[in-house]
């Protein structure tokens, strides 16, 4: 009886993940785009419904029906119009950044909007009480209703597309738009999709904010956790998702009931709070493939096309350089309230150049260095508590981040875009909750500055001269020999085998230089604000970085240094949630420039010096008309029927 | 076993492949012995592509071997079994039959690819930015093998903004530039006009005469007359007729496949 309790409460957080799942297969379904921004999308609409009840003072009827009726659908309306239409062509790493710009954004528009405090007053739709069952079991009406929710749209959705006209145009067109805009109304068809997917996050949100706190970074992150039950279905089996994840909420209540010796109290207590990620992360490395059609290109509309300098340092490359060292060290001269909020600048620099190694070079989208750099300041800080001098620590602590991205960096082996994309985030999330939300690892961290450093001068300089360093390290990885493999792998993996290149080898090395840069940036960071906050390394925060850099150039070193500087002044400088909304809309139109900043830069100065065309010339050597000549004679000798 | 100890080139024995129901590549023997031009023909789905893949490890075969005899007093290196970069630089070139090309790197700097990649160089050397001794020697390489195919005046041109013909140049220049033993081309002449044509001939006949074991896999009857030393014929999975291409083509087997094409 203690069991089926347990089950029925389990069945409750089932629902909701169900919801949320069922939602984001969905949305895949009719849309044909993987929508990481499903979170962010039910995050907003929770907000809206949350100031139409609480500050408005709107009956709930009517909050319902403009939330889920006009706003949702709304949202889902413009962001196909004004986001997703124009980026029809550009693949799915392309569509993969567009969602990830929209989640920024609608997380900046939430900061901007409520502050982004968090509620715990958000309206419940579902009526309190619950059924009496035998046995003196109780089943909350808010279960039935969210459980009959979930199975009308599994049914609908599923008799939609498979038996009616409309769902078969639906499947034209997520199968190829440009091919069915000829033969149905594409546009609205996939108008209508993003609608219905957007409201279905309404729904999760609205239903989902009062059961956890309303609260921008922990409420997307709960919700993107749930990715894992559509990773499980393969982003196509409806019935499969919500049977998952019935039976991944009923497994989490049950753990509860597990109770082993005290010192693994905690862990069992960790297990049964995270069982979604834990699933998701599983799900990934089991699942061989995802239904879904993923470009081969490692990052489409990430990077400039045409040929990228790796062989000459070019003069132009040098002036910014100049520029930027003068403006880095500008902050020496600010009054110390300005010095103290410019030790986020190198730090943050340097996590950025982290990504633009994995992403921008080797072309591996890694949403997970907010993991890497976290894990880099608990190992300083443990090995400072420990007694080992903190200028070593704060390098030795990186080191040891290596190791793992090593380890972590094998499943980027025969993954790309997506699938890639979601198993970093995954890594990251897996850490967060694990780690970095475990009293266990980061309770009694040593993390103040040593004497001669709590100067915020000196300390500022010490950045410096680790950025600099940072910087040093990957200009080898993007020019030389090494640069050049990097952007063959990149370009293509098969060719580049074939040029000798072990690229198994070489992703994994970049990984785990990347990992060390990144938990290099995570120690500077801890130590520049003398704390260890676990909201620096939140992955919905590594998800924003990513957008950052994708937006100032990922391929450009200098373009993340300047970005790094750039969020910082604008979050020091403006309300919160700017930042957000700038990258935001940044990454949304990056579609349209390919490359970001950095390669706009780029393009002007290429065009301040362009070289003079040399003429093509193709002309045959004596010997080269003579094998000609005697080719065609053969050829004529012999008619071959 | 045709060929005696002294063999050198590329064996290929026993080597099947399977896919669900259909058996792309059947128990196939095969010579590509060096200093002279073998070519592989058969109609559309004979199998001629996926026996390649087993070659260049692309694809895993299901039975069968393929060695490489480099030099007549090394041994031979078995193959099968190695991952692709390792026959690589264990001296087998090859290029593509859908084109791979570095779009991001210049016309130079892809045939360079090919040249500094086929010894591993340490990792970390290269992260901290070492000087690669063997910089020298490649730049030798990469500016003869854009000399031999008449690409130096595209040196600095993007790779990725080509015409096809000048990007199939491309693709084999990055594969000469590895220096290989063996050379395997799966149809090079698609997509090259009659003017470069007539230059990968000349470039093939030079090749071989430089004593390279080279495996082509052509349609163009015509082109494989002009270079071919022997050629054999597949047709579904199996290698049927091998002997001169003028014999190849002139049995009934070929008039019979090649009816109505060239
Ligand atoms: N990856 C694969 N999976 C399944 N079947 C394949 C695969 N590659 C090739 N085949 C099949 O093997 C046969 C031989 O194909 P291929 O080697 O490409 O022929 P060719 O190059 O001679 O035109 C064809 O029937 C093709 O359909
Ligand atoms: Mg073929």
């Amino acid at each position: 009886m203690f069991y089926a309790g347990l089950a029925l409460n389990g069945l409750a957080i089932g629902c909701v993940a169900a919801l949320a799942a069922v939602g984001l297969l969905a949305t895949y379904r009719v849309t044909g785009v993987f929508n990481i921004a499903f979170g962010s999308n039910a995050v907003f609409c929770a907000y809206v419904m949350w100031q139409c009840v609480r500050v408005w003072h709107l009956p709930l009827a009517v909050a319902a029906l403009l939330v889920l009726g006009i706003v949702a659908p709304g949202v889902g309306l413009v962001l196909e119009r004004f986001v997703y239409r124009p980026l029809r062509r550009s693949g799915a790493s392309g569509l993969l950044v567009a969602t990830l710009g929209v989640l920024v954004l609608q997380l900046g528009l939430v900061f901007l909007l409520w502050g982004g405090r968090s509620y715990v007053d958000a309206p419940s739709l579902l009526p309190a009480g619950s059924v009496r069952l035998p046995g003196s079991l109780t089943l909350p009406y808010a279960t039935i209703v969210e459980l009959c929710v979930v199975a009308l749209i599994a049914v609908l959705l599923t008799f939609l597309l498979r038996a009616t006209r409309v769902g078969l145009m639906v499947r034209a067109v997520v199968d190829d738009r440009d091919l069915a805009s000829a033969l149905v109304p594409a546009d609205r068809l996939a108008a209508g999709g993003w609608a219905f997917g957007s409201f279905l996050a309404g729904v999760a949100g609205v239903l989902w904010a009062p059961i956890y706190h309303l609260d921008p970074y922990s409420l997307t992150l709960t919700v993107l956790e749930t990715m894992g039950v559509a990773v499980l279905a393969r982003l196509t089996s409806l019935p499969i998702a919500v049977v998952a994840a019935l039976a991944i909420g009923i497994g989490q209540t049950e753990l509860t009931a597990v109770h082993p010796a005290a010192r693994w109290q905690g862990l069992v207590d960790a297990f049964h709070t995270n069982l979604f990620v834990l699933v998701l992360f599983a799900a990934l490395m089991v699942v061989p493939r995802l239904g879904i059609r993923d470009s081969g290109a490692a990052g489409g509309g990430l990077h400039r096309q045409g040929a990228r300098r790796t062989s000459r340092v070019d003069h132009i490359s040098r002036l910014p350089l100049g520029a930027l060292s003068l403006v880095l060290a500008l902050p020496l001269f600010f009054d110390p309230a300005d010095l103290r909020a410019s030790l986020a600048v190198p730090a943050l620099a340097v996590v950025f150049v982290s990504l633009v190694v994995a992403t921008g070079y080797a072309g591996q989208i890694s949403l997970g260095q907010a993991g890497y750099a976290g894990l880099g300041a608990l190992f300083m800080a443990k090995l400072a508590g420990a007694g080992v001098p903190w200028l070593l620590a704060l390098f030795l602590g990186p080191l040891l981040v290596v190791p793992l991205g090593w380890l972590t960096g094998y499943p980027a082996i025969h993954r790309r875009g997506l699938y890639l994309a979601l198993t970093t985030f995954a890594t990251a999330a897996v850490v967060a909750r694990f780690v970095f939300a475990q009293p266990v690892f980061v309770g009694a961290l040593v993390v103040s500055r040593p004497r001669g450093f709590t100067d915020d001068h000196w300390f500022y300089a010490l950045e410096l001269a680790c950025l600099l360093l940072a910087l040093l390290l990957v200009r080898s990885l993007h020019t030389g020999p090494m640069g050049r493999a990097l952007v063959a792998m990149r370009d293509s993996e098969t060719a580049a085998v074939s040029a000798g290149i072990d690229v198994r080898r070489m992703k994994v090395f970049v990984f785990a230089c990347a990992a060390g840069l990144a938990g290099l940036g995570g120690a500077l960071t801890t130590s520049a604000a003398q704390a260890f906050n676990p909201t620096d390394f939140d992955p919905v925060q590594g998800l924003v970085w990513f957008a950052a850099v994708a937006v100032w150039g990922v391929d450009s070193a200098l373009g993340a240094v300047v970005g790094a500087a750039a969020l910082v002044a604008v979050d020091v400088g403006t309300v919160s949630g700017v930042s957000s909304l700038l990258i935001g809309i940044g990454a949304v139109l990056l579609g349209r420039f390919p490359g970001g900043i950095g390669a706009a830069v780029r393009r002007a100065g290429d065009w301040a010096v362009r070289p003079v065309e040399r003429p093509l010339t193709r002309r045959l050597s004596p010997a080269g008309r003579a094998v000609a000549r005697a080719a065609a004679a053969r050829a004529r000798e012999r008619p071959v029927s | 076993m045709s060929g005696g100890p002294r063999f050198r080139g590329v064996r290929i024995r026993g080597l099947r492949r399977r896919f669900g129901g259909v058996t792309a590549v059947d128990d196939v023997d095969l010579d590509v012995p060096a200093g002279a031009v073998t070519a592989l023909i058969g109609p559309n789905g004979a199998g001629k592509t996926t026996l390649f893949h087993c070659v260049t490890g692309l694809d895993a075969a299901d039975a069968g071997t393929v060695t490489l005899a480099p030099q007549p007093d090394r041994p031979a290196v078995l193959l099968s079994g190695l991952p692709p970069h390792a026959r690589a630089r264990a001296g087998v070139a090859w290029t593509f039959q859908r084109i791979e090309l570095f779009a991001g790197l210049t016309v130079a700097e892809n045939i360079r690819v090919g040249a500094e990649n086929r010894s591993g160089r340490p990792l970390l050397s290269g992260l901290l930015g070492l000087p690669d001794p063997r910089r020298a020697a490649v730049r030798a390489v990469t500016g003869a093998v854009l000399e031999r195919l008449g690409l130096t005046a595209l040196a600095d041109v993007s790779a990725g903004s080509l015409p096809t013909g000048t990007m199939r140049l491309v693709e084999l220049g990055r594969a000469l530039a590895a220096e290989p033993t063996a050379l395997l081309l799966d149809e090079p002449a698609s997509g090259l006009d009659d003017h470069q044509i007539v230059r990968l001939a000349e470039v093939l006949r030079a090749l071989a005469a430089d004593g390279l074991a080279i495996l082509l896999v052509e349609h163009d009857i015509r082109f494989v007359t002009a270079v071919a030393d022997r050629a054999y014929l597949m047709v579904a999975g199996r290698v049927l007729l091998s002997g001169t291409p003028d014999e190849v083509f002139a049995s009934d087997l070929a008039r019979e496949i090649y009816i109505g094409e060239s």
